[in-house]
């Protein structure tokens, strides 16, 4: 019965995006997802579901919309990978890779959509729950408004800085996988997050009264 | 700023947000040491990207955001279930469709398609006979009954004489 799934197992490689054990652990956890193993899945989940809501949270409006986004982008993630192996049944999978543009994109679909209704992201959740915080205390009321606007500037940043920036910020993640996940090199990624830094600071300045 | 500011400038960015180490770390540090205009950037910077972070998820944000897991195997699964439905369909619609056109492809030659042997009507057309009861024209008659096509009797003026005219006539008739 073992030799029997293991037969059935598809021959995949997923590409490394951390440590080579835990390529190696991903790789077969999708493999067996693959052929029908839904703890396999939800291992996968679990494993990434922290990276993908820390990348959409900044997009999204509401918790809904960052749950949806999350959704969207595994559902994508794992989509492409069954299409990948049944094309190329021994080709590379970079599922990670995969999952951070699929969120980065999906991202900054749902900001241009949003856009037309003047929404931005959970930001105006954060801030209605800071002015409640702040309600007669000026300070407090005065650093909101300015996270608020800062956090509103990331959003109008140019898009290749903004990706750098919140892929830094918001999933901690090292230049090198920043660089690895948009397809750059190490130093365009550093020198675009330079440049995201100062032209936030602009942008901050340029809104504050 | 210095040229030696300039240098650091990418640096003193990578130290606000915590992302430098090695040999990078310890140039921006030496720098730091002895520029106070660049250790105020690099602190107005940090409490930037401070500001721009995420609050971790409150109570009500994580419940929203709890158990993505179940839902969204239901939804591979259904996705992976229809894939195969439509595959199916599409293999079966392509053999029916291969079948069909082996039955009826003879059939649609013949009725359609070139001949190879010539049809009755063919055999059996006046044209096919031709060469059998063929004569070689009496070239006496040939000419005369060609006559109404002479000109010899055209008047000077380039026109056709009435008598012409007159054989023409009574010829088409």
């Amino acid at each position: 019965m073992a030799d029997q799934g293991d037969d059935r197992r598809p021959a995949l490689r997923v590409v490394p995006g951390g440590s080579g054990h835990a390529s190696r652990e991903e790789e077969a956890l999708l493999a067996a997802f693959l052929v029908g193993d839904d703890e396999a899945f939800g291992a996968l989940v679990h494993r990434h579901e922290r990276l993908v809501l820390s990348l959409v949270r900044r997009y999204a409006r509401t918790p809904e919309d960052a749950r949806d986004l999350a959704q969207r982008t595994f559902l994508r993630a794992f989509e492409a990978a069954r299409r990948a192996l049944r094309h190329a049944p021994r080709g590379a999978i970079p599922f990670r890779r995969w999952l951070i543009r699929i969120a980065v994109n999906l991202g900054k679909n749902h900001l241009r959509d949003s856009a037309r209704f003047r929404l931005v992201s959970l930001e105006a959740v954060d801030q209605d729950r800071l002015r409640s915080r702040a309600e007669g205390a000026a300070d407090e009321l005065e650093r909101a408004e300015r996270v608020a606007r800062v956090r509103s500037a990331v959003l109008r940043l140019p898009r290749r800085q903004r990706e750098v920036l919140t892929l830094r910020i918001d999933a901690e993640l090292p230049f090198a996988e920043i660089a690895e996940a948009l397809q750059i090199t190490e130093n365009a990624a550093r020198v675009n997050f330079h440049h995201a830094t100062r032209r936030l600071k602009e942008l901050v300045e340029e809104g504050t009264p | 700023m210095t040229e030696a500011c300039r240098e650091v400038e990418v640096l003193v960015s990578l130290g606000a947000a915590g992302a430098l180490e090695g040999a990078d770390a310890a140039a921006l540090e030496a720098h730091l040491h002895s520029c106070p205009a660049c250790r105020a950037e690099k602190e107005r910077l940090a409490g930037l990207l401070g500001m721009a972070r995420l609050p971790p998820p409150d109570a009500q944000e994580a419940a929203a955001l709890s158990d993505l897991c179940s839902p969204l195997l239901g939804e591979l699964r259904r996705r992976e279930r229809r894939g195969q439905v439509l595959r199916r369909l599409l293999t079966g619609g392509a053999v029916a469709a291969a079948v069909a056109l082996a039955i009826l492809a003879p059939a649609l030659l013949r009725s359609h398609g070139p001949s190879l042997k010539p049809g009755p009507e063919v055999a059996s057309a006046p044209v096919a006979a031709a060469p059998q009861s063929w004569e070689e024209p009496d070239m006496t008659t040939l000419w005369d009954e060609s006559a109404v096509l002479d000109y010899s009797s055209s008047s000077s003026d380039g026109g056709v004489s009435d008598a012409v005219y007159a054989a023409y006539d009574s010829s088409d008739t």
